[in-house]
């Protein structure tokens, strides 16, 4: 059936796109920075992933994602400790902490570019086997990794943010960082806990998504899949966690609904951008909306 | 040095410096950060190559409807600017530049899809033709207007009340301003100098593709912007220098024949373009640090209220 193509092929992508944008909305419920280097981090994952699982040391693949993820980590980290620190301790604008974000993005960008000279990059595959068929339907067996890895990590992040003592620290300083301050916490311990799971995050969504294609990596690729994670985010809900997963899956649907029906053109940005729009100017909290307590 | 090659970089120079003047119009005057302006700029280079294609007109008559047509465009970003402040805002630029890039590259039997469309047009006045080598000149006028323009603007109390509207848009609205209007005017004027730009851009090229209105260009034209000074012309051009001429100073694809080196220079030279941009992402990130105004600062008499402010 191929409607049902249609919606599993949009599940596996939208579970991605959900992982990234909850990097991005991690970082920016937290610390209200505008956290473009995001994109920055995704495209040094997939460039790590490569170095460790293909160019090199051909290391397995699930190593070589643990790895990627955790150099990813460290870099999401530096960005915060060098970066957004300084700039919160001097109380920069908001405004001044995206440009400065872009700036981080720009550099990683480059420097990736520098050091990893070749634009070519074909990603090892999990299984060397053709594509089983299920029901009709064409599964390879990359997408069935990704669909379980994803979406056990969304998951997993998903209880943690919900049920646990470091996940209701999270939402507390999405809410009111002034009042969380004033009750003895401590920001920067919240901070680096956020930025560090962001990474793990965005490494993830970056590996599970490299896994499955064929297809070169490059600077507009990253950023592409950064801004429609983003348009995911706001659809779904920008200050709501579970938001970022219902809004990958409507994005991820929307881009495979939009392949199927205009074949011959990617209209995929209109639909999902134009949501956003929509959204913005007349849901502006999303389609989950703003968590408050009723008086 | 050939002719050609004066005319391509002194063009290059020109075409950006007036699309970044127009950024610094809303961004800079008027602190509403908007990701759109290369979306304005592509509709500036396509509708005025449709007009130079089909009609037949001269640049300055071009540029002139083009202005209107891209400054009407702007009307739904105001739309947006009255009902969202900051970060969503940005947010809806950003989805608008998308849309406008998406409807470019794919509705391929209007503009063309990915392939692009040519043109060429040596008729600057009504009918008064210029060879392709000294559109130099035009491109110079144009921005020495356009910097007219711009700092006629902020001296006028239209730029004091830009001022305001960055300060605290709800004070000037308490003295009686229109602030929905005002940036409206601000959006318009704004897209239409950007439109302006990719007028002059697509008759010095002679050819125009989707690339030249991607959000990579949206956000050069922001890190020019806060590299140089956003609110001060000299800012502008220091910016435009750093970020978007050297980046076409070492595009060797576009270098005269004579001056294009062998194919094992081009590959050092594209790491040179990599590392110029490592540097001035670093820059950014520093100047955020020490000097967010930018590297010029506005001084003059018409911006004494700034030094107050900590930003």
């Amino acid at each position: 059936m191929l409607q049902l193509q249609f919606i599993i092929n949009g599940l596996i992508t939208g579970v991605l796109y959900s992982l990234m944008a909850i990097g991005f909305s991690l970082v920016y419920n937290t610390t209200k920075v505008f956290h473009i280097a995001a994109a920055g981090i995704w495209g040094f994952a997939t460039y790590m992933y490569y170095q460790f699982s293909i160019d090199e040391l051909k290391l397995p693949v699930f190593v070589a994602i643990g790895i990627a993820i955790v150099i990813s980590m460290a870099l999401s980290l530096i960005i915060e400790l060098v970066v957004y620190r300084p700039l919160y301790k001097k109380k920069a604008s908001t405004g001044v902490m995206m440009i400065a974000s872009i700036g981080v993005m720009t550099f990683i960008d480059s420097v990736t570019m520098i050091i990893f000279k070749s634009h070519d990059l074909t990603p090892k595959h999990v299984n060397g086997n053709g594509p089983p068929v299920w029901h009709s339907i064409d599964i390879s067996a990359e997408q069935c990794w990704q669909l379980a890895i994803g979406l056990l990590a969304l998951v997993i992040v998903l209880v943690f943010l919900k049920r646990t003592k470091w996940g209701t620290q999270f939402r507390a300083i999405s809410a009111d960082e002034h009042l969380y301050a004033s009750l003895g916490y401590n920001i920067f311990r919240v901070r680096t806990l956020a930025f560090v799971l962001s990474g793990c995050c965005i490494a993830l969504s970056s590996c599970l998504y490299i896994c499955g294609s064929q297809s070169v990596r490059s600077y507009t690729e990253s950023l592409n899949f950064f801004v429609l994670a983003l348009a995911a985010m706001v659809i779904g809900g920008t200050h709501r966690f579970g938001g970022c997963l219902i809004g990958g899956l409507i994005v991820g649907l929307a881009q495979e609904i939009s392949k199927g029906v205009w074949t011959d053109a990617n209209w995929l940005d209109l639909v999902v951008f134009g949501l956003t729009i929509i959204i913005l100017l007349f849901k502006t909290e999303g389609i989950l909306g703003h968590k408050q307590r009723s008086v | 040095m050939s002719a050609v090659y004066i005319n391509l970089i002194l063009f290059t120079f020109c075409v950006y410096a007036i699309l970044t003047i127009s950024a610094s119009l809303t961004t800079g005057l008027g602190e509403m950060l908007t990701m759109c302006q290369a979306a304005f700029f592509g509709i500036g280079g396509y509708v005025g190559v449709f007009f130079l294609n089909h009609l037949n007109y001269s640049i300055v008559e071009v540029a002139l409807l083009v202005m209107l047509v891209t400054g009407i465009s702007s009307l739904f970003i105001s739309y947006a600017s009255t009902r969202l402040k900051g970060d969503p805002f940005i947010i809806v630029t950003l989805s608008f530049q998308m849309i406008v890039y998406c409807l470019i590259y794919n509705w391929r039997t209007v503009t063309g899809g990915d392939s692009g469309i040519y043109t060429q047009s040596l008729k600057v006045l009504f009918t008064w033709e210029l060879p392709q080598n000294y559109h130099w000149i035009l491109a110079l006028a144009t921005l020495f207007l356009v910097v007219l323009l711009y700092q006629y603007l902020k001296r006028t109390p239209y730029g004091r009340l830009l001022r305001g509207i960055r300060h605290n848009d709800q004070i000037i609205a308490s003295y009686g301003k229109n602030v929905n209007l005002l940036k409206a005017q601000t959006f318009f004027i704004s897209a239409a100098l950007s439109g302006l730009a990719g007028v002059l851009y697509a008759s010095e090229s002679q050819y125009i593709q989707p690339g030249m209105l991607s959000l990579d260009c949206s956000i050069l034209v922001i890190t020019a912007l806060f590299i140089g000074g956003k609110d001060n012309w000299k800012g502008v051009f220091i910016g435009v220098f750093i970020v978007f001429f050297l980046r076409d100073f070492f595009d060797v694809s576009r270098w005269p024949a004579q001056l294009r080196p062998s194919q094992n220079i081009v590959k050092n030279v594209t790491l040179i373009g990599n590392i110029e941009r490592a540097l001035y992402g670093l820059l950014l990130i520093l100047l955020m640090y020490f000097r967010p105004q930018g590297l010029i600062k506005d001084n003059t008499q018409s911006s004494l209220t700034r030094r107050k402010e900590t930003k």
